[in-house]
């Protein structure tokens, strides 16, 4: 064998196998992008359920006579926002999230507030439409907590995958971006406390 | 997992730089010393939720503090009846004793350790972790039942309130684990095969009638009908279906026990999977 057909067959061979490793590197990509993709929406559905939960919290509260107007218009403001600020799944740059954690944050603290308000007003504790709300709020704000821990372990698996050698070059050629993580807790916090009030009780 | 580290990490950062800020520039070697053994520490207390037992049981008294919170014979009889149940439905029902959570919240806890175990199947995740702290005084002691994603909706939070108020902390605060346990699963059981639903269970206990009251309110329900039918109209028998309503679920509520177990004597074939996202809630007794 000639040497010149010698040199090609390896370049040949190296190619394959930086293919190979390519093809490989590639697809687990695609698949933990579709992963975090995928915790995103479970993210967004325990925001939504938030959301949900909090629609008739206003009647039940302006029902129950002389509640704090101040309190509850800050809730229902900062929940219209937080409605308004929507994230595609597959476009999560950091910029949005930090948005859209924000504006949540600003509702799940409000939220807080006012809950740790009500338990000052005997005639909503005696509403049992709201002591149902009550006893839903932790679940809910768990939830979302759960989500977001959920969101960053995926999030950083990612991460971790694509920014090791030799994946990050695919990753450079195949704009793979690296993912944002959810912020430390802002909202959650608010939510022991409550229970702890209302556990003492 | 592993982000739990990450958030231990940075709490750690914050409280160092923190600290750093506070003393200045005294910056000794112990000082860094403590430092590194508190984020040492700390990223120790991120693993604090322990492995999945092996082999596989559904009853865990990991606790050392009180090794005896249900007694040998207890504590099988509640397995035997977790393991026919999970052997049947494929629904899986865990009950985890332990002594500190490692000072993470009883919420996260439980749903942090059924995720992790599997508890339930992973097509339905369809498990149910109840998660007991016994150690600590009166009223500081946690309580946590964690629901699996896929029995969310058979047995929403405001049930599993209901599950630790009507069947648990009675019982628990006469010490009677045992009890507690037993009558919480059953619900727990009858809820997951959808025997019953939790709004029948919710209205059931909603408004407990003592006994005394039921009396009264019979007499005069009696009362009514006699006026009503010296009035001569009908509607009589109406009233009196609804005393007998009334009389026939004040009693009923006794009844119902019954002999679990039986039947297949199989052991517990393993956690399969499930995932948790947070249902569930829990308190302190």
């Amino acid at each position: 064998m000639k040497r010149g057909t010698i040199i090609l067959l390896v370049i040949a061979g190296l190619f394959l196998i930086i293919g190979y490793n390519g093809c490989g590197s590639y697809n687990s990509m695609v698949t933990m992008q579709e992963g975090v993709t995928a915790q995103w929406q479970q993210v967004e559905v325990a925001y939504q359920a938030r959301m949900d939960k909090t629609k008739n919290l206003f009647e039940i509260v302006q029902s129950a006579a002389d509640f704090e107007k101040s309190t509850l218009t800050a809730v229902m403001e900062a929940r219209s926002k937080a409605t308004s600020i929507r994230i595609d799944p597959t476009n999560l740059t950091p910029e949005k999230m930090a948005e859209f954690e924000k504006a949540q944050g600003a509702f799940g603290s409000s939220l807080g507030r006012l809950m740790a308000v009500a338990e000052n007003y005997p005639q909503l504790q005696a509403v049992g439409a709201f002591r149902d709300f009550q006893a839903q709020y932790e679940g809910m704000e768990n939830r979302i907590a759960t989500e977001r821990r959920r969101f960053n372990e995926t999030a950083q698996e990612y991460n971790t995958y694509i920014r090791r050698f030799p994946r990050n070059i695919w990753a450079g050629i195949f704009n793979f971006d690296k993912k944002a993580y959810f912020e430390s807790q802002q909202g959650a916090e608010t939510a022991p406390d409550i229970k702890s009030m209302r556990e003492k009780k | 997992m592993a982000v739990r580290q990450l958030y231990n990490n940075q709490k750690t950062v914050h409280l160092s730089t923190s600290l750093l800020g506070g003393t200045g520039e005294g910056l000794s070697l112990s000082f860094l010393l403590f430092i590194l053994f508190f984020s040492i520490t700390s990223l120790a207390k991120a693993i604090s939720i322990p492995e999945r037992p092996t082999p596989p049981h559904l009853v865990n008294n990991l606790s050392k503090a009180m090794p005896d919170f249900l007694t040998a014979d207890e504590t099988a009889r509640l397995e035997q009846k977790l393991a026919n149940f999970a052997n049947q439905t494929s629904n899986q029902i865990v009950i985890v004793i332990v002594d500190d959570l490692g000072g993470d919240e009883p919420w996260s806890y439980a749903t942090e350790l059924g995720h992790k175990w599997g508890v339930g199947q992973a097509k339905f995740d369809n498990g149910v972790v109840i998660l007991i702290n016994p150690s600590g005084a009166e009223g500081q002691r946690n309580l946590f039942i964690a629901v699996g994603y896929g029995l969310e909706g058979a047995i929403p939070d405001l049930t599993t309130k209901q599950i630790r108020e009507n069947e648990m902390y009675p019982y628990f605060k006469k010490g009677e684990y045992y009890t507690a346990l037993d009558k919480a699963t059953d619900v727990l059981i009858s809820l997951a095969k959808g025997e019953y639903n939790s709004d029948a269970y919710g209205q059931k206990h909603k408004k407990k009638f003592p006994l005394g009251l039921i009396v009264p309110i019979i007499l005069f329900i009696l009362f009514i009908i006699f006026r009503a039918s010296k009035g001569g109209g009908g509607g009589g028998g109406l009233t009196m279906g609804a005393a007998g309503f009334i009389f026939g679920s004040g009693f009923g509520n006794g009844g119902g026990g019954g002999f679990g177990g039986g039947g297949s004597s199989g052991g517990f074939g393993g956690f399969g999977g499930g995932g948790f996202g947070g249902g569930g809630s829990g308190g302190n007794w």
